[in-house]
């Protein structure tokens, strides 16, 4: 409400109580989209109508207060305090209640829309009237049509005996989602539906698609006067569409009104007058199509034509169910909204708006719900009720028993249909479109939805109705058919003749049933859900022949999988000499085998990979199986379609190494350092060790190039020996050994009093304890290499890099004693990082680890995602990996639209989407790890981050270890980086969605596109010796070898490790010129170094001694002498910095374009 | 330097517009000179330094203040050993101290051979020249300015060279050396400490003239969280001496606090919807 009304309201009702009462009423209705929450939240629940009234007349009472109190201070009014226990006993929160209304403000039909269609409706209705009745036409001679230009929408039947002959409809209606003003989408679809007379049937019309072709010729002919009438939009044409995919229902879409051209479509459909034909004749067991003996009954056909007889009657049940229920009409465009942001309601056997409508009313009719409910409950009531119910079991029921009528009962309908919802007459099934794995979908994700919703997190809100999940994010792999050619071909080898018939040849849904089948039983319990992704709803111009029969555009099928089963190697099928066995054997066909297993059985069986195989190729069985069903079964070869869910896993293997892959490596890590941490604690020192930490991201399982037992073969080469340690060499010309990680350890020390309390001191002590610690271990015969600050120790091939801490190291660092003399600890820069170094990473190892073991793909997730960050050349003072790591946990424990995936590919997808879609600045990133953080502490973060947004670092991510939310990302990423990222992100986003369905092998290559990044933001770029770049083998160009070798186990040579002189150099710059310029690369093996000047140092300034550093004195255009910055003076200084590293730096003479 | 042709072009821009300045004296800033340096002979690169006469208030012996100049805005790049090569011209150069802003002390060395307590100076720096006479260090600072002061005669140092070096050093460490090294150190800074305690002690012994220091030995450490603990413990002693919600009037304003309270909370939700509605977070498609 505007402050304006507000006013006179005041002014109102300290005048004349009654008059005012009046306005008050009489504005309400055209404020109904106004923002003033207490108002809208009684115009949105009814039962609080009543409240309403009461409130305004208290409201005259307690004006003046009102005013005085409407600045969001002091106490709150009389209407507040009702609104406030009503969120209270209605909603979960504040918030909740907000958010839901700030969506319905939004999804909720304009009142002009619905004022412009009624206006349009009268003369589409004038129109329909005006009709004349047309010659009587054969059926089989369409030479009238075909001179108006118009092909008609549906495939004919080969015996087209029968005439048309058009009479002007007897009645118009408009009907579904948008008169119930529970419509959402844009365009938002209306639907007018004219009424057929009687009299231009026949009985037998309902034969072999004898009435479809009718109501498809009517359809036809009104579009002839229509395409000349003035209800169209000029300049747009009408056009047939399939709705729902269905190919024997089409439909005239048009657009109706010029103001209204962008955001309504009028869909005009037919239906026959009732009672011409008897329901009785449609029922699922019989066949109307006599041209095919051998099937007997066609229950789809029977649907198609049933659902016309039956809509005015459903139009008129829910019409009475929604009336005026404001909050069911809510609860309705929720849903909807619910699942088109999954892409649920679209395309042939989707879960639609108007099954939703029809199963509220039946919760209505049924009392599961009642008029007092809010739109919150009602939803909360129906995903319950769904998550609960299997619709592929027992359906429910909207028609009720009478005596004198026999109804079909519910088990025809499911003996005929996958998914069963009966409407009120009876006779018809809503759902006879759905497969059951469309069900099965809707049913999980209304488990999911309502999980969020008690979960009742600030994202929660979000991730159920704002975030729009595209197909491919939602399942572990998707196939992708764009070929109509193959699908056809599919159907001619292998659809079974009651399907073809039944279904009358429309290839999607045949194709569909019968991929589903066989992927559910070849797959068995790898797999727990099939979806399908249908094309969007085929529309045609008006001369042309249908396109809604065979395949248009792109089909997906996706399969999300059961992680405990899904890697397992072999199918154990039942034992041999059975029926079972026999049809197990003839299904698998020479993939089958006979196998005894460990608990003495033998079985028939079917073996994938061998057991040494890594997880990464294990992920990939499921393709290799569906690979074998396609082909095998209904010959779809694999060329025909594209496989989904691998193209990006060449960056998760150690492509150099044969037969390694990071994760094996980790495992292989994890089992040493059990070991070595034995080892450690066994040791004899002057002081015992408490704890061993380890801190490497590899022990996390999120290092793209972890470390390995082996090492390079080519240090034997370019090395020298000395000791036990390889040493570099200095001449000769390919002499830099290839960069070797450590694994770095933390170690606690006992608590001791004898610590000094002058760093120095304690450094050289620490050093002191790194010589024991060599001297035990070489006693243990492990070799190792000290170092001021490190000690290493080689042990099974890995080189552990041990630091030591000791009780009062952070307190000596963060002491001072201030002017009082009193003694004060306070942070510094070296107290903060060694805590981080110290305390925090350990925690956070450990959390991220757990996380790592329980999200299968939350490791090879981070993989891609530090891949991807650093391949646009963000290394670690811009995006710190922890950082990443962080985010990707936050995306795996946060609420999320849909359930974690457990292939890496479709979690990157969502990363990506995350990254391009969040605004930071308004969204704190709360880690939280197994719920640690409880609901009230959550919120004072979230408060803090309000209210202290300013001083808080760009991206906030706080943790159980760490509320503060500072830690890890107080110098970066920097707001321009995340805004880059933001912009690659949707970049990158774009291109995978585009490339992933493609088929054939090249998408993999395409997609190596997205971790490419353009030299051109940049004022200059070093190019490096390509020599020096030790961790070339990383690059993702790089397709060599590395021979790798085992070391002996004892006493081997300590390689040469950490050794990057890349990194050093970059460290080098950002050192000595940090106030001049950013410099970028990527650390997996880049060799270019981006530089971009900062903005304050490209600005001229007058000569002054604060700003000389770096810039040169000149002449401005005024005759004055001011400073500019000298590219080249800092261009020859990373020359000299980097002699013998840099090969060339070219200056770019466009100037850089960094956002 | 680069072959890119972009460079040349820059480079004939910046004649065109720098000639008039090359011949003139260059202009003075805050007081300093500006000098001209270059890397190499043949390099058309010119840095710009600013230099001045050594003149402070508080005195160093190894920076006398006729024979020393400072020099200012040092790119990071120059060595001691450059920029003895460049001025070596006027005279000999005794001592180079390099800084990160203006110091008057000498710069803290590393003592030992292992340990790096000191780190090396980053960045753009200033650097004190200590020349062997007086006439040098004039020489130096009144010669003219158009003439580029070269640094490096040769290529410059290796830095690959240097890190394998270090590295190499890294590996291999003496670790006998290290060992003796930090006994002795250590056995230093416990005498230091013990001598410490001692003068302390001595401190509280009876002095020649019979006047003896007192220190309040309370046992409390002077802490600052001890001293915060000790504020909290008063306050809360003196809340338990007061009444809560037992006259009428406080329950009265307690509840209304409450419902305050809630308001408020109801307020920033809006806020942040508000906020979240800003950034078109209720569009759903």
């Amino acid at each position: 409400m505007t402050p304006l009304r507000k006013e006179s309201m005041a002014i109102g009702k300290t005048l004349e109580s009654s008059a005012s009462e009046s306005e008050v009423n009489g504005s309400d209705d055209d404020d109904f989209d106004d923002d003033d929450v207490p108002d809208l939240a009684s115009e949105g629940d009814q039962p609080v109508s009543g409240v309403k009234r009461k409130s305004h007349e208290s409201n005259n009472v307690a004006g003046a207060k009102k005013r005085k109190t409407g600045d969001g201070k002091g106490v709150p009014s009389a209407d507040e305090l009702i609104f406030l226990k009503e969120t209270e006993n209605l909603f979960q929160s504040n918030v909740f209640r907000l958010q839901i209304t700030e969506l319905l403000n939004e999804s909720r039909p304009k009142k002009s829309y619905t004022r412009h269609f009624d206006e349009w409706f009268q003369r589409f209705k004038t129109f329909a009237d005006n009709l004349e009745d047309s010659k009587e036409h054969e059926i089989n001679n369409l030479k009238w049509l075909k001179k108006q230009g118009i092909h008609i929408p549906i495939f004919l039947p080969d015996n087209k005996a029968g005439s048309f002959k058009f009479s002007k409809p007897i009645r118009v209606l408009t009907g579904g989602p948008f008169a119930r003003g529970a419509s959402v989408g844009s365009p938002m679809t209306v639907h007018v539906t004219m009424v057929m007379p009687r009299t231009m049937f026949k009985k037998s019309d309902k034969f072999d698609l004898l009435y479809l072709a009718k109501r498809a010729l009517y359809l036809s002919h009104v579009a002839i006067y229509l395409k000349q009438s003035d209800l169209i939009v000029p300049g747009t044409d009408i056009k047939f569409v399939a709705l729902n995919g269905d190919a024997l229902k089409p439909c005239l879409v048009l657009r109706p009104n010029q103001k209204t051209a962008k955001a309504l479509e009028v869909i005009v459909s037919a239906v026959p007058q009732a009672g011409f034909f008897k329901l009785t004749q449609f029922t699922p067991e019989k066949s109307n199509i006599t041209t095919a003996d051998e099937v007997d009954c066609t229950p789809h056909y029977n649907s198609s034509i049933c659902e016309d007889l039956v809509l005015e009657e459903n139009e008129k049940t829910l019409q009475d169910a929604f009336g005026t229920n404001q909050n069911l009409k809510d609860a309705a465009i929720l849903i909807a909204v619910w699942l088109k942001q999954r892409s649920l309601s679209e395309g042939y056997g989707s879960f639609n708006a108007d099954i939703v409508c029809h199963y509220l009313a039946h919760m209505m009719k049924t009392r599961r719900l009642n008029l007092s409910m809010s739109s919150n409950q009602i939803l909360r009531a129906f995903w319950l009720d769904l998550s609960k119910s299997d619709w592929t079991v027992d359906g429910p029921s909207m028609a009720t028993d009478t005596v004198d009528k026999v109804l079909p009962s519910k088990e025809d309908f499911h003996k005929s249909y996958d998914v069963v919802f009966v409407d009120v007459t009876g006779y018809h099934n809503l759902t006879f479109r759905l497969t059951k794995s469309s069900f099965l979908k809707v049913k999980r994700e209304s488990a999911h939805a309502l999980n969020l919703l008690n979960k009742a997190d600030t994202n929660s809100f979000q991730a159920i109705f704002l975030q729009n999940t595209p197909f491919l994010h939602q399942y572990d792999n998707v196939l992708c058919f764009h070929d109509a050619e193959v699908v056809s071909r599919a159907i001619l080898s292998s659809a079974p003749r009651q399907l073809s018939v039944d279904f009358c040849l429309q290839n999607v849904p045949i194709f569909v049933r019968i991929v589903e089948k066989l992927l559910t039983k070849g797959l068995g319990d790898r797999l727990s859900l099939v979806g399908i992704g249908y094309p969007t709803d085929p529309r045609w111009d008006l001369s042309d022949s249908p396109t809604s029969y065979q395949l248009n555009g792109t089909l997906m099928i996706g399969l999300k999988l059961n992680p405990d089963n899904a890697l397992s190697v072999i199918d154990k099928g039942p034992s041999s000499n059975t029926p079972e066995g026999d049809e197990f054997r003839q299904f698998w066909g020479e993939k089958c085998q006979l196998r005894r297993f460990k608990d003495g059985s033998i079985s028939e069986s079917v073996i994938w990979a061998d057991n040494l195989t890594p997880i990464g190729k294990r992920r990939q069985i499921v393709q290799r199986i569906v690979a074998f069903l396609l082909s095998s079964k209904i010959g779809v070869e694999e060329s025909s379609y594209s496989f989904v869910g691998f193209q990006l896993s060449r960056l998760n293997e150690l492509h150099y190494a044969h037969k390694r892959s990071p994760e094996e490596s980790c495992i292989a890590l994890h089992k040493t350092f059990t070991r070595f941490s034995q080892d450690l604690h066994d040791l004899t020192l002057p002081l015992e060790i408490v704890s061993v930490h380890c801190i490497s991201a590899a022990y996390r399982f999120t290092d793209p190039f972890p470390p390995t037992k082996s090492h390079f073969l080519e240090n034997l080469d370019v090395c020298d020996v000395q000791g036990h340690s390889q040493v570099l060499r200095k001449d000769g010309d390919n002499l830099i050994p290839p960069y070797a990680p450590t694994v770095d350890l933390v170690v606690q020390m006992s608590i001791s009093g004898k610590w000094p309390e002058d760093p120095k001191a304690c450094r050289r002590l620490v050093a002191a304890f790194y010589l024991e610690i060599a001297k035990a271990f070489n006693k243990n015969h492990l070799t190792t290499q000290v170092t001021t600050d490190y000690v290493i120790v080689l042990k099974e091939g890995f080189m552990f890099r041990i630091f030591l801490a000791y009780s009062k190291q952070i307190g000596n660092l963060k002491k001072q004693i201030n002017t009082q003399g009193l003694k004060q600890y306070r942070d510094t820069e070296e107290s903060i990082a060694a805590e981080k170094k110290f305390i925090n990473l350990p925690k956070l190892t450990g959390a991220l680890y757990g996380l790592s073991q329980f999200y299968l793909a939350f490791g090879p997730t981070c993989v891609l995602a530090k891949r991807w960050i650093s391949s646009h050349l963000f290394h670690e003072t811009h995006f710190p990996s922890i950082a990443v790591e962080l985010l990707v946990a936050y995306m795996f424990l946060t609420s999320q639209s849909t359930e974690i995936a457990m292939q890496p590919l479709s979690m990157f997808l969502r990363f990506l989407k995350m990254m391009s879609s969040t605004n930071w600045h308004v969204e704190p990133v709360i880690v939280n790890f197994n719920d640690t953080i409880d609901k009230e502490t959550c919120a004072g973060i979230e408060k803090f981050f309000n209210t202290n947004r300013e001083t808080l670092p760009p991206l906030f991510i706080a943790t159980p270890y760490d509320t503060t939310g500072v830690l890890w990302t107080k110098k970066a990423p920097s707001i321009p980086v995340l805004v880059r990222l933001a912009k690659l992100a949707s970049a990158s986003l774009r291109q995978c969605e585009e490339t992933l369905p493609l088929p054939g092998g090249e998408s993999s290559s395409i997609l190596m596109k997205v971790f490419t990044t353009p030299m051109s933001p940049f004022h200059a770029v070093i190019r490096l010796d390509k020599r020096v770049v030790t961790r070339r083998y990383q690059a993702i160009g790089f397709d060599g070898k590395m021979p790798m070798k085992k070391l002996r186990t004892s006493m081997g040579k300590i390689s040469v490790h950490g050794f990057d002189p890349v990194s050093k150099y970059v460290t080098l710059l950002e050192e000595n010129y940090s106030d001049m310029a950013l410099f970028f690369y990527n650390p997996y093996g880049g060799d270019e170094i981006g530089v971009l000047l900062k903005p304050q140092y490209l600005t001229g300034t007058n000569i002054k001694v604060s700003t000389f550093d770096g810039r040169k004195p000149e002449t401005a255009d005024d005759g004055n002498a001011i400073l500019k910055p000298s590219l080249e003076c800092l261009v020859e200084g990373f020359k000299i910095l980097g002699a013998d590293l840099v090969e060339e730096i070219i200056v770019n003479s466009t100037g850089a374009q960094f956002l | 330097m680069g072959k890119p042709q972009f460079k040349q072009v820059k480079k004939k821009k910046s004649t065109v517009r720098v000639e008039p300045v090359d011949s003139e004296v260059l202009p003075e800033c805050e007081g300093y000179k500006i000098m001209r340096l270059k890397a190499f002979k043949d390099s058309p690169t010119v840095h710009f330094v600013l230099a001045k006469e050594h003149s402070v208030r508080d005195k160093c012996h190894r920076k006398p203040e006729n024979r020393t100049i400072f020099l200012r805005s040092l790119p990071p790049f120059v060595t001691e050993e450059s920029i003895r090569n460049a001025f070596s011209q006027f005279g000999t150069v005794v001592d180079v101290f390099f800084h990160s802003s203006p110091s008057s002390s000498l710069p803290p060395t590393n003592s030992s051979l292992f340990f790096e307590d000191v780190p090396p100076v980053k960045g753009f720096k200033v650097a004190y020249l200590v020349f062997e006479k007086e006439e040098q260090a004039n020489r130096a600072i009144l010669a003219p300015s158009d003439v580029p002061l070269v640094l490096f005669s040769e290529k410059p140092p290796s830095t690959l060279n240097h890190w394998i070096d270090e590295y190499n050093g890294k590996a291999t460490l003496d670790l006998d050396a290290l060992r003796s090294e930090v006994d002795s150190y250590m056995a230093d800074y416990d005498q230091s400490q013990r001598s410490a305690e001692m003068s302390k002690k001595e401190e509280e012994e009876e002095d020649a003239d019979g006047w003896v220091t007192v220190t309040k030995k309370s046992g409390i450490p002077r802490k600052e969280s001890v001293h915060n603990k000790i504020i909290k413990r008063q306050n809360n002693k003196l809340q338990k001496t007061q009444l809560v919600n037992f006259y009428r009037f406080q329950i009265r304003e307690s509840k209304m606090n409450h419902l305050t309270k809630l308001k408020e909370k109801f307020e920033e939700d809006k806020k942040r919807i508000a906020q979240l509605k800003e950034s078109r977070k209720f569009k759903p498609f």
